[in-house]
């Protein structure tokens, strides 16, 4: 469709007189994914992704998983870095797998080598999804059938998974789901947002327990952050507050296999009411200290654009938000990871020409910050950046549409 | 492809007719903003830009089919950041609310950064996102479900600045 889109772009000022030609001019030609990615018998390779999403194991070899078509695909990077060995097909069953850059499927591996894998699938009714899960035992040449996390008799809605493996082994899986605003629906009682959902698999990805509510009004379609500390899972969520106000929350969980009731830790009051899909979910990561870094977007009446805050007191109080980013350029969709005493936050920008990753770093737990910089650009289409640490560095993670994947170091 | 290309061709030349309504979804690319503001210069016209993957979205659907018979002399274009490439749902949405033949738009630059930072800098992609013009080609917007009571504040608004 590459060709066809800018002859578009000539008619349509042929035939208007209108601006656009001046911009189809410096349109690049791979804005959008080579044409050799585009029919439906296309090899599987990370070229055509146009998201991916990337993972370290213990060993610090570097695996990938992204949509192609209706497959999830893994593969695991060589000793160069852009060697890649076969992909592996996860779901032998086409599926509508979602693949944006705020809904991607899941990979983490697991201390003793398991691959574990989750993914959101489009079900026909609209806004409805299903959240799947598949394996490895056997460092990544085959995977299981994919099955479905939902435990309902007629399941109504799981999207939105997000998916870890704490040092024991147990597998966490939290996700969005619809059951409980659907039951309110047929009680014709109000439900803001739906509901943040959890289980865990402590046989490697065998079993999993029955589903179990988190915390109700959840935002809709933001992705989660989740990380494992000390086998307690710690959640970053967009909520909905009163009728429509979509701030986020933070909490961890009593104990390993239990949320407990405590009220969530609300991250910040930007009071953002909006009755829509922001579509921007947060991040988070936890440094060696247990002090969570935290980043979002807000457009509430008390701040708007991206932010950042830590809590060292374990997510019972976070620090003032910290403004970053050129909200004129658009800056969006921000990750953060942290490695020792360094914490790193990368986020979209678009200058009217093109799109940059943007960085800044601090050194001493994120107390201070240091100056912005670019750190890659893409004249294309592109995923959400994304941040990994192998323990030893910092890596920034894009897909650009135009040039495929990069892997940077960040220092 | 021939087919396509030749099926934009038409719909290319009901768009040179920019004001007429269309059964057919018209590739929203840079500068389009602009020419859909031009195109209806003077008219109080509603721009709303929607997804299928959006509920609120859906919700004001049934909105657009009462305002058109209600107010007819409101003009109404719907641009769907769906990718005009696979817009099936995008085109099935408007058929199950009778709005095949209302002006749409669908988002045709994989760039979507591009098109935003052309329509609006102060837009970060939340859906719904509605544009006002009022008569006197005053642009106001609007995120998330309209506000109650907006119809008429708008209406006051404009014959208050025709004025």
């Amino acid at each position: 469709m590459r060709s066809p889109t800018v002859v578009i772009g000539l008619l349509v000022c042929t035939l208007t007189g209108c601006a656009q030609t001046e911009v189809h001019r410096h349109t690049p030609k791979l804005s959008t994914l080579p044409a050799h990615c585009t029919t439906p018998d296309a090899t599987p390779s990370l070229r055509c992704a146009s998201v991916s999403t990337p993972t370290f194991d213990k060993k610090g070899h570097l695996w990938v998983s992204w949509v192609q078509g209706p497959h999830v695909y893994v593969s695991r990077q060589g000793r160069e870095e852009t060697e890649f060995a076969a992909p592996v097909r996860v779901n032998p069953q086409p599926e509508a797998v979602e693949h944006n850059g705020e809904n991607r499927p899941k990979i983490v591996v697991a201390g003793n080598g398991d691959i574990y894998l989750s993914y959101s699938v489009r079900k026909p009714q609209p806004y409805t999804g299903d959240v799947r899960f598949s394996r490895s035992l056997d460092g990544g040449k085959h995977f299981s059938p994919p099955s479905s996390i939902s435990d309902e008799a007629r399941p109504s809605s799981q999207r939105f998974d997000a998916l870890a493996v704490s040092a024991s082994g147990r597998i966490y899986l939290a996700w969005l789901d619809k059951r409980t605003k659907l039951a309110a629906r047929q009680e014709k009682k109000p439900y803001p947002g739906i509901a943040l959902y959890f289980s865990y698999s402590d046989d490697r990805g065998a079993s999993f327990s029955p589903n179990q509510i988190i915390r109700h009004h959840s935002c809709e379609c933001c992705r989660l952050a989740m990380v494992i500390n000390n086998d307690r899972p710690a959640l970053m969520w967009r909520s909905v507050y009163g009728k429509n106000v979509r701030d986020h929350s933070f909490m961890v969980f009593k104990n390993p296999t239990n949320p407990g009731v405590s009220t969530p830790t609300r991250v910040s009051q930007d009071q953002w009411a909006i009755d829509a899909c922001p579509h921007h979910g947060p991040a988070m990561s936890m440094d060696k200290e247990g002090t969570y870094h935290t980043v979002w977007f807000t457009n509430g009446t008390a701040r708007q654009g991206l932010f950042y805050a830590r809590s060292s007191d374990g997510g019972n109080r976070f620090s003032p938000p910290l403004g970053f980013g050129n909200p004129k350029h658009q800056s969006t969709h921000p990750h953060i990871a942290s490695l020792g005493k360094r914490v790193f936050i990368v986020w979209k920008e678009f200058d009217g020409k093109q799109t940059q990753i943007r960085m800044m770093q601090s050194t001493d737990y994120g107390k201070r910050w240091s100056a912005v910089s670019s750190v890659a650009t893409t004249a294309g289409a592109s995923d959400h950046p994304l941040l990994l640490s192998n323990g030893l560095q910092v890596y920034l993670w894009w897909q650009t549409a135009a040039e495929g994947h990069r892997r940077l170091m960040l220092n | 492809m021939r087919h396509s290309l030749s099926l934009l061709l038409l719909l290319l030349i009901s768009d040179s007719v920019n004001a007429a309504p269309t059964d057919t979804i018209k590739p929203f690319v840079t500068g389009s903003f602009a020419t859909i503001l031009a195109a209806h210069q003077g008219q109080q016209t509603i721009i709303s830009f929607w997804s299928p993957d959006c509920p609120p979205c859906i919700e004001e659907m049934p909105l657009w089919k009462t305002l058109r018979r209600t107010h007819p002399e409101l003009a109404i274009v719907l641009v769907t950041t769906e990718p005009l490439s696979t817009s099936t749902r995008s085109r099935a949405i408007l058929k199950r609310f009778e709005l095949t033949d209302i002006e749409a738009w669908a988002f045709a630059d994989p760039v979507i950064e591009r098109l935003r930072f052309d329509i609006d800098r102060q837009w970060f992609g939340e859906l719904p996102r509605t544009y006002l013009l009022n008569a006197a080609n005053k642009l106001s917007a609007v995120s998330g479900l309209l506000p109650e009571g907006w119809l008429q504040r708008w209406t006051e608004y404009s014959s208050h600045s025709e004025q």
